[in-house]
């Protein structure tokens, strides 16, 4: 069974060109609303029929009846299991750290590939399915042992310090997805420090360092610059076309 | 004079008139209701005309009024709304004053404020009501009030000598002056006495029977005639003002101006008011002038003290105050008269001695006398007396903070214990070496011990030591021997006349000494003053020098507020940033404001909220309010005596710097703007060529598909496809690129200023650049610990990417790439370099401009805006940024350069 989708967006081009794509991938189901307010009732309307809800939406900001930033919040209230991802052509980061701190799980620019924006639907659908309880945490074959404080991938054992083990649990819990500054500095040094971005990147600094091969190149713990960070543990998100 | 100037309008009183009108405009109106004594009806008559002016429908309200429970009154005050008075806590007792804030946010169309002389309780924001009065007026408020004649600063003195009564509580004249209307409130002395005996007048509770001398018949007769004239000048001051505006005057005479020339005695203060005096019945404008000599310059802080204050008193009294530094007095107050065009000079004429001896070659006075230039000249005896009335004394010295401290105090008593010592001392050293040297060599040695302790400890303990010398000099019995006492006192009072003398001699020279140090010190702290603010550019540098400046010389902690915006405006911040003013936090921020709005100084030791713990100065440049300083309580006791005057220079230097700081940083924002300008024009240029380059090979491509693709292999459809492909992502960075400088130009230039690592800006860019720079080496090399850099993350990533894009984009493919920084106390260097052809010479400029290439290699195809991009960005972080030919490897090096900001606090761990 495919999974179901919600795409809303008014532009009719590339609302064709995303049906054509996933309907040629075979595992997405993609239905289209043109407008916040259709794509609302829709939302409900699947809910009230008893239907599983979409496992994705993926919306567009600049919708002719409202800002779709305004939706977030209502999306993430309404539907909270979903993952939701930005499409938009406002390239700026004030936008998407926005979108992010309101709810969304991702953001991707106009114009992107249909191989990128596969990637990051495979890697949140994925991770929708890890647990938040305590414990050892698992992603792919990376764990974090919360007693020991030491981040095993593969065979490699990696000693954290205390700040360095919530900053890596923040980040794990939400592998894939990207985490503006403010939110992972809430989660580990308080809301008071909310602006205290030199004392994230310092960590990041560190922890990449500790997990790196080429901590001046990461391949992890990448930037998504001006807007936060990403946790990439599985070569998902990597462009086959990119390379040629 | 000529006829047909006669009838004309003196253009200068029409020019006072329009200025005053225009200040009127916007100023209330004041009606003083005034008389001779307590009890005349004053009170009476201004509640009776509220309520007329309440019947023709103004909106009437009473500030403050004392009815002193008289019922008459007080029925007609019932009649009237009155502001609710504002209650003050002061030692256990509950005062209760007029509210000047509840009567500013009333606005009535009519105030009635009673007893204009009163002082306010301790803890008001001015001292007297007549400061309240005039900031009702300042509000546009319209005012009416009561004023006894005694309470007038410059019948002071003359109210003094009729009733032998010192009336503390003074209005300044100019109040009367300003006055749209004076209505004299007169009774007769005989009736006010008879309501006197009815017990109708009010004397206050204390001063009863002191009040009850002053009601006596002369005195009222004669309080009543100098009220009268005070109330006949003021309406000749009309008549004349109405024949200026009507062309009825009858000559437009010659401008007169007044020259008061004082010196640094108590006695000044007559001169000052009698100057006053003159310049009012002249109607002319008077200077009030000292100058400082290098003998005035080493008086002691007493005569220092009472110079300043009767400048004070002077420019209360509506006089322009001067200080003139010179060597010979009289030269200077000549050229200054004549600079001035002084046709009046008015000097005081002890009644000493001094006073016979006008016809020395060197006197003042002679010597004004003499003078070729026709001058008129006033001379005004001063008084005799030596005894300074306490007040002014008093006055003085609270002006100028000097109480003496207690630790002062406690030293001299010291001093003076180590004398009698030293007396007991020299008496038993003499029992051992009497017999050696005799009589005459014992007094040597106390007149020798006299002196060291004169010369240690001053005169008095000098005078102690000799004191306790004479007396154990007898106890131990030295004087046996001595055939007659009479012989061995007189002996003693040589000496301890010859001790004090030169005791005198040496305490005055070390005063002077002190003295002269003190002031040499000040000027040299004012030039490194001067000297440091020239050297530092932005407002937050002038503000953090001088502040530390201040620190290091006077001793003393200050503090500014300054308008939050840039331009001089409300509301004020506070700096430095991360503090505030602390204890009475509130009172002093609105203080602040007050103070900026009002352009005076308030706080301690001023008339205006003086019982803040604290004194703030307005920072004032070319009449325009930049800031206010602070300085708070405890550190004002601990400065040196004229502590308020060098203040004020301080404070004059710091605004001026502040000024040219202002000036210069708007300068900057402004040459800022004509670069974002010039930037905008050329992205125009940029978008089209960006943009139609690689759509030209899409369309070429996309129609090649469309019509041949039966002639096409698989493989160069392919190819086609992937050609598309790449020219698209080309699109589609360019686009970016455009978008980002075009943000970059219409967002102004906000940068989002975070730390970040330098780590991580390399790492950005690379994984930015992967793609082009496939197979390259790449070394980089950033020492271990380099700082932090303080910059905007997105825009730092992007001059590395384009950089980095430069690099690989034109040099030979798997050429290496050296990326290093270093650091110096001032800046950061950064550097790309690559191993390509480098640029040639002469192009190192250029190529930094917009659609500047140098060679561009088949098929990369930049627009030339990279460069440009790295110049701007850098340009906005305060950088520079240059290329230069490797001599070693041949290839350029890319370099630039971020200020170095003094590092965040670190992050906590656990």
């Amino acid at each position: 069974m495919s999974t179901a989708l919600l795409l809303v967006e008014d532009d009719q081009a590339i609302a064709q060109f995303l049906q054509r794509a996933l309907a040629a991938d075979g595992r997405y189901q993609l239905e289209w609303q043109a407008s916040g307010a259709t794509a609302q009732v829709a939302l409900r309307q699947r809910r009230n029929h008893g239907k599983q809800p979409y496992a994705a939406v993926l919306l567009d900001l600049g919708l002719p009846d409202r800002d779709g930033l305004e939706l977030v919040p209502w999306f993430r209230k309404e539907s909270p299991e979903t993952v939701l991802m930005i499409l938009s052509a406002r390239g700026q980061e004030a936008d998407k750290v926005q979108a992010l701190q309101s709810g969304a799980d991702d953001y991707l620019t106009k114009p992107f590939t249909l191989a990128e924006l596969l990637a990051r639907l495979h890697a949140h659908l994925r991770r929708s399915g890890v647990s938040l309880q305590q414990g050892p945490l698992q992603v792919g074959n990376w764990t974090l042992a919360d007693q020991t404080r030491c981040l095993h991938i593969g065979e490699r054992e990696i000693s954290l310090t205390s700040k360095e083990y919530q900053l890596m649990r923040v980040l794990l819990r939400n592998a894939g997805a990207v985490l503006p500054h403010q939110r992972i500095l809430s989660a580990v040094w308080g809301p008071a420090h909310a602006d205290q971005t030199h004392y994230l990147r310092i960590y990041m600094q560190k922890l990449r360092e500790k997990i790196e091969p080429d901590p001046n190149q990461p391949q992890y713990l990448t930037t998504e610059v001006g807007v936060g960070y990403r946790l990439v543990i599985a070569s998902d998100l990597t462009d086959p076309l990119q390379k040629p | 004079m000529a006829d047909d100037t006669d009838k004309r309008p003196d253009p200068d009183a029409l020019l006072a008139v329009a200025q005053k009108e225009e200040a009127s405009k916007h100023r209330g109106r004041l009606k003083i209701f005034f008389g001779a004594a307590p009890g005349v009806g004053k009170t009476y008559a201004m509640l009776r005309y509220g309520q007329e002016e309440t019947n023709k429908g103004r909106d009437v309200v009473i500030g403050i009024v004392e009815t002193h429970q008289r019922s008459d009154t007080q029925a007609l005050a019932d009649t009237l709304p009155q502001l609710p008075l504002r209650s003050i806590q002061h030692r256990n007792v509950t005062l209760e004053e007029f509210d000047l804030d509840a009567a500013l946010t009333r606005r009535p169309g009519l105030l009635l404020l009673d007893e204009l002389a009163h002082s306010n309780a301790p803890g008001s924001r001015h001292q007297k009501r007549w400061q309240d009065l005039e900031e009702l007026l300042e509000a546009g408020i319209n005012v009416a009030t009561t004023v006894n004649v005694q309470h007038l600063e410059s019948v002071n003195e003359v109210v003094q000598a009729i009733a032998g009564v010192r009336v503390r509580e003074t209005v300044p004249d100019r109040i009367i002056e300003e006055a749209e209307e004076l209505t004299l409130v007169d009774i007769s002395d005989a009736d006010l006495l008879q309501r006197l005996k009815d017990g109708k007048v009010y004397l206050g509770e204390r001063g009863a029977r002191a009040m009850a001398n002053f009601f006596r018949r002369g005195n009222l007769i004669a309080l009543r005639q100098l009220a009268m004239r005070v109330a006949a000048d003021r309406v000749d001051l009309e008549l004349r003002q109405f024949r200026a505006e009507n062309a009825e005057s009858e000559s437009v005479g010659l401008r007169e101006r007044l020259l008061v020339a004082i010196g640094m005695n108590a006695d000044d203060e007559h001169l000052v008011r009698a100057g006053y005096r003159l310049a009012t019945a002249m109607r002319c404008p008077w200077i009030v002038v000292h100058v400082d000599t290098v003998k005035g310059l080493l008086e002691d802080a007493q005569a220092q003290a009472w110079l300043w204050s009767n400048l004070h008193l002077a420019e209360r009294l509506g006089a322009e105050t001067v200080r003139l530094t010179g060597v010979d007095v009289v030269a200077e107050i000549l050229a200054y008269a004549k600079l001035r065009e002084v046709t009046q000079v008015l000097i005081g004429q002890s009644q000493g001695m001094r006073r016979y001896l006008w016809w020395w070659p060197g006197s003042l006075l002679g010597r004004l006398l003499s003078h070729k230039r026709p001058i008129g000249l006033t001379i005004h005896p001063l008084p005799t007396r030596k005894d300074v009335s306490k007040d002014s004394q008093e006055r003085s010295r609270q002006y100028l903070g000097m109480v003496r401290s207690e630790k002062q105090r406690r030293q001299q008593k010291q001093a003076l214990a180590i004398g009698v010592a030293a007396g007991v001392g020299m008496s038993l050293l003499g029992l051992g070496i009497s017999a050696l040297v005799g009589l005459p060599g014992l007094f040597l040695l106390y007149l020798v011990g006299a002196v060291v302790i004169a010369l240690y400890f001053g005169r008095w303990p000098s005078v102690a030591a000799l004191l306790s010398a004479l007396a154990s000099f007898y106890v131990f019995g030295l004087s046996r021997g001595l055939t007659a006492t009479l012989g061995s006192l007189l002996s003693f009072a040589v000496i301890i006349g010859v001790a004090v003398l030169i005791s005198q001699l040496v305490a005055r020279s070390k005063e002077q000494e002190s003295m002269a140090r003190m002031r040499e010190r000040r000027v040299r702290n004012l030039y490194t003053l001067v000297r440091a603010l020239s050297r530092v550019h932005t407002i937050a540098e002038v503000l953090s020098t001088a502040a530390e400046q201040i620190h290091s010389t006077l001793g003393i902690t200050v503090s500014f507020w300054l308008p939050a915006g840039n331009d001089a405006a409300l509301p004020l911040q506070f700096f430095p940033p991360d503090q505030d003013p602390g204890t009475h936090r509130e009172a002093l921020n609105s203080a602040a404001v007050w103070v900026f709005q009002h352009r005076r100084s308030a706080g301690m030791g001023t008339d205006t909220l003086s019982s803040l713990p604290a004194l703030l100065l307005p920072m004032v440049n070319n009449e325009q309010p930049l800031g206010v300083l602070l300085v708070s309580d405890l550190e004002i006791q601990r400065t040196p005596v004229d502590w308020f005057r060098y203040l004020e220079t301080i404070t004059r230097l710091i605004a001026a710097a502040l000024e040219t700081a202002r000036t210069a940083e708007i300068r900057s924002e402004a040459d800022l703007r004509l670069q974002v300008e010039r930037m905008q024009s050329a992205l125009l240029g940029a978008v089209s060529h960006d943009l139609r380059t690689p759509l030209t090979t899409i369309l070429g491509s996309l129609s090649t598909l469309d019509h041949l693709q039966d002639k096409l292999s698989e493989a160069e459809q392919r190819a086609l496809i992937l050609d598309i492909y790449g020219q698209t992502q080309r699109m589609s960075e360019n686009i970016e690129r455009i978008l980002r400088v075009a943000a970059l130009l219409s967002g102004g230039t906000e940068l989002k200023k975070e730390w970040v690592p330098l780590t991580e800006i390399v790492g950005n860019a690379r994984r930015e650049r992967q793609a082009l720079c496939e197979g390259r080496p790449f070394t980089v090399q950033i020492p271990k610990d380099f700082p932090l850099l303080y910059g905007d993350p997105v825009l730092l990533t992007q001059v590395y990417s384009n950089l980095l894009e430069n690099a690989c984009k034109y040099t030979p493919a798997g050429s290496a790439i050296e990326m290093d920084a270093r650091a110096d106390e001032r800046e950061i260097f950064l550097c790309v370099a690559d191993n390509g052809h480098g640029i040639p010479p002469g192009r190192e400029e250029q190529i930094f401009e917009r659609f500047s290439q140098v060679k561009p290699p088949v098929g990369t195809g930049g627009s030339g805006l990279g460069l440009a991009l790295v110049k701007s960005i850098v340009q906005l972080h305060g950088g520079r940024v240059w290329v230069i030919n490797r001599l070693s490897n041949g290839g350029a090096r890319f370099c630039f350069t971020l200020p170095r900001v003094a590092p965040p606090p670190p992050p906590k761990e656990g």
